[in-house]
């Protein structure tokens, strides 16, 4: 059974150069559990194919259903909810919040839940914990380094207990040892049953996933073969 | 963690950007709280003037004056129809309690003729009077009855001392008391009780009352109505010259206030903008992981309140002690320290207003940007 389902999306967008169509008729099943990663050279329509199925970026036709919620029929408030129960994000440049504390930016996302302040906290120790950031819980993101952001990045995204995470090239900046560290976190995070979808230009990280699509040029494609 | 320490944390970590806003609404409320503390401060003292030191409203019986004129040539026309002030005018202005009415002095005014003079006699209540008229000072004692206390110059001209007799229609009079220069008509007066002055005169009825009131303009308003048997007029005083001046500085400080609510909207405005254009990524994020737009605006909305709150009650109180401390060297008079709630409710609840109405449109415009859209500012 599909956790996500992308039915015939396209996604156009005008520019200067007149109308760009990144997606064409795009159709995608995902399970619940995999790990996927989205794969295709730079304009390909990776990324706009990510923040569709991230519940971002509403195509310009076609449907995304995740859970059989027709996600882009909700209104806009019911779509931040459902962001918020469903999704969790880990951006290309981590996006912390930068006058908040590693603790603070994992918490972020329970702010907006009735939970109470010290449930809130345990959580987000627990999943600093999981990330081994437990002892730079206090420290600004300008007092960490790149991976460690990129560990609170992660820790903020699950730690809402969403059913899915997405992550835009998350090893995109880090260093090769950073990298793998990351992967690893991923596929253990994975093997406790969250679906990932991750978008990389990279094919060593294809090792890590359980699935691979290609795209190029806006259509899902069969991979290149090596020369 | 809440959405009220989401505001408070971005608050304390970009300490540079609060502070300016926060100097902002200090010195906005600081300015138009000083001006119009000042403005209040000088008022106080003029209406403390007006209250404490004579009369400023004269009721007096009414009469219909006749002119006599021929070929251009006016004469002296004669009064008649006239009315008199009994006890029960007293007794309509002692119940009227919305005159402000800080003293009455009623008097019996009449003359007397001894074998060489005539004489102004004045009976009043002394200590109603002494009450509005401070500068009255007597040497002896206050008349009682069948005696009677008199000007200066009137004891100059006739050699009279305390203890000294007065005859005043076929009656001798002990003189009580000398009242010291005046520079006033009272110099040249006889002043008794009311029995005294009755008895002397023959008159039973007030010629004139006097009374001291906080709000001369509209107690004389009042009164007409009040009075239609009596005249009533407003005591031109000294202070008026004084009170435009102060009518003057209350305006200015009204339009000084205004236009700094107005430059205060616009800094505040700027910033805010300014502020928000800075972290349209970050509320981008905040979008992406579930925020609804009320979320985001509550936090922009608590982060300013804050700031225009804190600011508003610190210039409010700089605003208090600035006239304290600089009063008596702009002013040369001091400026006593008054806690005027009013002034403090208006002021603290302006610099809010201010906060709020500067951030609706830059808040509006981040709310309705969309996630993806504010990500790109990434």
């Amino acid at each position: 059974m599909s956790l996500i389902r992308v039915c015939e999306a396209t996604k156009t967008y005008r520019g200067g150069d007149g109308v760009v169509e990144a997606l064409k008729n795009v159709n995608l099943e995902i399970a619940e559990g995999e790990f996927l990663a989205l794969m295709g050279p730079s304009g390909s329509g990776k990324s706009t194919l990510l923040s569709i199925l991230g519940g971002l970026n509403p195509p310009t036709s076609g449907k995304l259903i995740i859970d059989d919620i027709d996600v882009y029929a909700l209104a806009p408030e019911r779509l931040a909810d459902f962001r918020h129960e469903y999704v969790g994000f880990v951006f290309q440049q981590y996006q912390l919040i930068p006058y908040l504390t590693a603790l603070e930016n994992v918490m972020l996302p329970l702010a907006i839940s009735s939970r109470p302040g010290k449930e809130q906290r345990e959580m987000a120790l627990a999943v600093l914990d999981k990330v081994g950031l437990t002892s730079k819980s206090l420290r600004l993101p300008s007092q960490l380094s790149g991976g460690e952001q990129n560990r609170v990045a992660i820790a903020r995204a699950i730690v809402n207990q969403p059913a899915i995470i997405f992550a835009d090239e998350p090893t995109g900046s880090l260093d090769s040892k950073t990298a793998v560290e990351l992967l690893e976190l991923f596929q253990a995070l994975n093997r406790d049953g969250l679906t990932i979808i991750m978008v990389t230009h990279n094919k060593e990280n294809l090792e890590w996933v359980s699935r691979t699509v290609y795209i190029r040029d806006g259509v899902l494609a069969s991979m290149p073969q090596e020369t | 963690m809440t959405l009220t320490d989401i505001a408070i944390q971005n608050l304390r970590r970009r300490k540079g950007k609060t502070a300016f806003l926060l100097l902002t609404f200090i010195l906005v409320i600081g300015i138009t709280v000083t001006l119009n503390t000042l403005a209040k401060g000088m008022q106080d003292n003029l209406q403390k003037s007006l209250t404490q030191y004579g009369a400023n409203v004269e009721i007096t019986p009414k009469s219909e004056h006749f002119t006599l004129s021929y070929g251009g040539l006016s004469i002296p026309g004669v009064n008649y129809e006239i009315k008199s002030l009994n006890n029960n005018i007293l007794a309509k202005i002692k119940t009227s309690t919305n005159l402000m009415i800080n003293g009455i002095a009623p008097k019996i005014i009449g003359s007397a003729v001894s074998v060489s003079n005539h004489f102004l006699v004045i009976g009043v209540d002394f200590p109603s009077e002494l009450k509005m008229k401070p500068w009255w000072h007597i040497q002896g004692r206050q008349p009682a009855d069948g005696e009677v206390i008199i000007g200066s110059n009137l004891a100059r001209q006739g050699n009279l001392v305390v203890g000294s007799t007065l005859e005043l229609n076929h009656q001798t009079y002990p003189v009580v008391g000398v009242m010291q220069e005046t520079g006033g008509s009272e110099d040249n007066g006889v002043f008794t009780n009311f029995d005294t002055s009755r008895a002397i005169t023959g008159i039973d009825s007030w010629s004139m009352i006097e009374l001291n009131t906080s709000d001369p303009d509209k107690t004389t308003v009042s009164l007409a109505k009040l009075l239609p048997e009596a005249n009533v007029a407003e005591v031109s005083q000294l202070v008026q010259g004084t009170k435009e001046s102060v009518d003057r500085f209350s305006n200015f400080s009204l339009i000084v206030s205004s236009l700094l609510g107005i430059i205060g909207v616009l800094i505040v405005f700027v910033t805010t903008t300014g502020n928000i254009n800075d972290r349209i990524a970050e509320l981008g994020i905040l979008r992406a992981i579930g925020f609804r737009r009320r979320h985001i605006l509550s936090i922009l909305i608590q982060e300013i309140s804050l700031v225009s709150l804190s600011g508003g009650v610190l210039g409010f109180f700089l605003g208090l002690l600035t006239p304290t401390l600089l009063g008596p060297i702009a002013f040369q008079k001091a400026v006593t320290f008054q806690l005027h709630p009013l002034m403090a409710l208006l002021s603290i609840g302006a610099s809010v207003l201010i906060g709020i109405v500067s951030i609706v449109l830059p808040a509006r415009r981040a709310i309705l940007l969309d996630p993806l859209a504010a990500l790109s500012y990434i």
